[in-house]
């Protein structure tokens, strides 16, 4: 026996329940997509520039403080 | 004309596969969109929301197709986010003051102005709006748990879990409802002309 065994008239008709959604349904599933998929690649893109800003304004500082050091300890090592 | 001649875990299999194309998502949103929109409209009794909760259900179900593992079918998996995403709907609704001001006897007398040269749809749609109608008169503890069962096909088990309701509870409320719904129902076509 299942769960749906007693159901007689009415209820059995419930089943065949059907709503015809309006004729923009489709498209308007299509554009939230859309918009969603636009919003997720935007933020996407923002945080890899944010980063890659960062990574390269660290390697810049990187560079200019050990730029700076490195030819003092490569003149000692020649003394 | 319709270019798919997949079945639905064929459809499913292509959308994963190039997820930048809609066309096989499109298609199993023709092919469940009318029973999708029929359940969260029964579910909510709102008539006004189901449009935009049927279309966030399709939105929902294209994000999350990648995590489908194919376990059941398009429909059964669907017919989860739908019933979670109207449940969350109903319980944000009653933390708000909500009132329907829609009569379910004048809704019905104007969806059957809607298209008065159909004569041959009429007595078809006439018998739909009074099953959306008596629907609408069934108390929503009892409307969930029948909407649930009889037109989502759950097994009690399920509903229990999803509403948080024993199983003997569960099972008291469908049949209460069936017979509040076939109350409601039988009144509503004594009213009729």
């Amino acid at each position: 026996m299942t769960d749906h065994d007693d159901l007689g008239r009415p209820a059995t008709e419930l089943r065949e329940l059907r709503e015809s959604p309006d004729d923009r349904f489709l498209h308007r599933i299509r554009g939230s997509i859309h918009r969603r998929l636009f919003a997720t690649d935007t933020a996407d893109f923002a945080f890899r520039i944010f980063f890659e800003t960062m990574f390269d304004y660290l390697d810049l500082l990187m560079r200019t403080f050990l730029g700076a050091t490195a030819p003092k300890s490569t003149d000692r090592e020649q003394d | 004309m319709n270019e798919y001649k997949h079945d639905d875990a064929g459809l499913v299999a292509r959308a994963q596969e190039a997820p930048s194309d809609l066309r096989p998502f499109e298609e199993l949103v023709r092919r469940h969109e009318s029973k999708v929109l029929a359940n969260c409209r029964y579910l909510t009794g709102s008539p006004d929301d189901a449009q935009d909760l049927a279309q966030e259900v399709f939105v929902k179900a294209f994000f999350a197709l990648k995590r489908f593992r194919g376990e059941s079918g398009f429909g059964t998996w669907v017919q989860r986010i739908k019933v979670n995403h109207c449940l969350n709907f109903i319980r944000k609704r009653k933390g708000k003051h909500h009132v329907d001001a829609a009569d379910p006897l004048h809704e019905a007398e104007e969806a059957m102005q809607v298209d008065p040269d159909a004569e041959a749809r009429v007595e078809q749609r006439d018998r739909k709006q009074i099953i959306a109608a008596a629907l609408d008169q069934v108390p929503e503890t009892l409307r969930l748990p029948l909407v649930m069962c009889d037109l989502d096909e759950m097994p009690y088990q399920e509903i229990a879990d999803q509403l948080g309701v024993g199983l003997s509870a569960i099972k008291m409320r469908i049949k209460r409802g069936r017979e509040s719904f076939r109350e409601a129902y039988e009144g509503l076509l004594e009213q009729q002309p």
